[in-house]
């Protein structure tokens, strides 16, 4: 993986710098929209531009885990609220060989997906939906996490942690170019006329480019982004199948994540290529045309027979024969792949006895604990959690109607 | 979460190992989307339930019914009225069926319309419920 590491390196740069002009580069689109074709003000516009981009560079730095984090809605949880996560977690950062465990997030959404975020592999974050721990057992679960903690140890974090604050910085800076074009557009053509006397042919073309260019702008960040982030998916799948030497795990967790069809209510443009699946969107004419054009994963059926092709071994080799043999071409780059051993592929471990009930049980206990819920058992046999705001307030429990004994007398 | 009808943040109840999310006010229960099946997996009813609530969703939204925001995902819910219910019922339902809403007295009549008096596993069903599956004292 050591290529793959020093590539994101020079990538990561690479993304900054290529980010960082087209910010410029709209930023003057803009003032020049703006300013009615004056030279002067596309210059303002991409000064703004350039310390916007300063700006985002340094919090998305500093703060960018932290911002996501926050836009996913995610909660840490340690390892009391659920036991079994918190543990797969330590095992596969063990198996990476990372310096330290990464942090574990909660997302309460009945979508099943994960992603992980961060600046270092020492400061790294891994988060999970609520769905996804009630669907997957214990071998899935572990697949899902390797992959995640395969994203951290080959350094994809810190990339797709930076660039998704700047592409939502474009974005929003594109959004707010155009309203201001639409609402604009009464004094855009006062000042159209008055430039028309200066012989401003040139200065209508200019405007049509910046225009052209502001639509354009937030697109190609996009599909920049997204193409760095396929060979990713294929590379924390080969890292997955590797640190868990079960690469039929993380197969068939894929299968349940993309047989599902509840929509993540977390639809955010920036934190999609995030997740282990692109996140569902609602709306079937959009999901299609996205897939068509702007797919942050590659298809999941192909990452599923590439992991199913892999002949009874777990190792980088085994990944890259299958990964040629579906689709061609090579993934894991040659340096890797001279200093990688055979590695066979473990048996599955016993049966998981925890049933779908339990597993839902887990992973709302873990939500609930993490939110300061107080357990009250009651005398009928129904475990009562009262929110922090109704603490003390509850006397009666809701199924029997029994008076409950408060836990501070 | 917070309850749809009056605000108040929702009690979480657990019955062997099902959990439903109650309003200590106004006593009206919330069920997540697969809820409501896991918990009539022990009696074995859990596919009239999932046929339930299949059928529920492809009722045709009330018209004059307020809506109330589903207490996940925050869209206005569905409205629906279940004739055969008695009396009738109006649900809420989730447009992106993330759970059904069940006011104060709902839910033991749409359970008495689905299944049938006579079937041996009511009584299971409603010791399982105790109370939720009693219309409660006025």
């Amino acid at each position: 993986m050591w290529e793959q590491i020093a590539s994101n390196r020079a990538r990561s740069r690479l993304v900054v710098g290529f980010m960082g002009v087209l910010l410029v580069a709209a930023g003057a689109a803009l003032g020049l929209a703006l300013g009615g074709g004056a030279p002067e003000a596309a210059g303002g516009g991409a000064f703004v531009a350039l310390a916007v981009w300063t700006v985002l560079w340094l919090v998305s730095i500093a703060q960018g885990d932290r911002i996501l984090l926050q836009v996913a809605g995610a909660r840490e949880i340690e390892k009391k609220d659920h036991p079994q996560l918190v543990n797969v977690v330590e095992e596969m950062t063990i198996a990476a060989g990372l310096p330290k465990p990464p942090r574990v997030f909660i997302v309460d959404d009945p979508s099943p997906n994960a992603f992980a975020t961060g600046r270092r592999p020492d400061r790294a974050a891994v988060t999970v939906t609520t769905g996804l721990l009630k669907s997957l057992n214990r071998d899935e679960l572990q697949g899902v996490v390797a992959h995640e903690v395969g994203h951290v140890r080959n350094q994809d974090i810190r990339l797709l942690t930076v660039a998704g604050v700047m592409l939502g910085a474009i974005v929003i800076l594109a959004e707010i170019g155009r309203r201001a074009l639409w609402y604009g557009s009464l004094s855009g053509r006062r000042s159209r006329g008055s430039s028309r006397s200066g012989g401003g042919q040139g200065q209508v073309i200019l405007l049509v480019v910046s225009i052209l260019f502001m639509i354009l702008a937030p697109l190609l960040a996009q599909i920049l982004y997204f193409a760095l982030s396929r060979r990713r998916e294929y590379l924390a799948d080969a890292s997955g199948a590797l640190f868990t030497r079960y690469p039929e795990g993380l197969a068939s967790a894929l299968e349940k994540l993309g047989a599902s069809r509840v929509p993540l209510s977390d639809q955010s443009r920036v934190t999609a290529p995030m997740y282990i699946v692109a996140p569902r969107r609602g709306t079937r004419i959009l999901e299609a045309a996205s897939a068509a054009f702007f797919s942050t994963h590659p298809p999941i059926e192909e990452r599923i027979r590439i992991l199913r092709s892999m002949g009874g071994g777990a190792g980088l080799r085994a990944y890259e024969a299958a990964f040629r043999k579906v689709r061609g071409g090579g993934v894991v780059g040659a340096r890797s792949l001279a200093s990688a051993g055979e590695v066979a592929a473990k048996r599955p471990e016993a049966a998981d006895p925890s049933g779908p009930t339990e597993r839902a049980r887990l992973a709302s206990d873990a939500i609930l604990s993490a939110d300061g819920y107080e357990r009250i058992p009651c005398a009928c046999g129904a475990t009562l959690r009262i929110p922090p705001e109704l603490a003390g307030l509850v006397q009666r429990c809701p199924r029997c109607r029994a008076s409950l004994v408060n836990k501070g007398s | 979460m917070r309850c749809p009808a009056c605000e108040k943040p929702l009690v979480v109840v657990e019955v062997d190992q099902v959990e439903l999310d109650v309003c200590a006010a106004c006593e009206g229960k919330w069920f997540d989307a697969q809820e409501l099946a896991l918990l009539f997996e022990k009696t074995g009813q859990s596919e009239e339930i999932r046929s339930l609530e299949r059928d529920l969703a492809a009722l045709p939204p009330e018209p004059d019914a307020p809506r109330r925001r589903c207490p996940r995902c925050s869209a206005r819910m569905k409205t629906v009225r279940m004739a055969t219910a008695i009396p009738p019922v109006v649900l809420d339902l989730c447009p992106r069926a993330d759970g059904i809403w069940f006011d104060r007295a709902e839910l033991p009549r749409v359970l008495a319309a689905k299944i049938p008096e006579s079937a041996p596993a009511l009584e299971r069903v409603k010791k399982f419920l105790g109370g939720f599956a009693a219309p409660p004292p006025s």
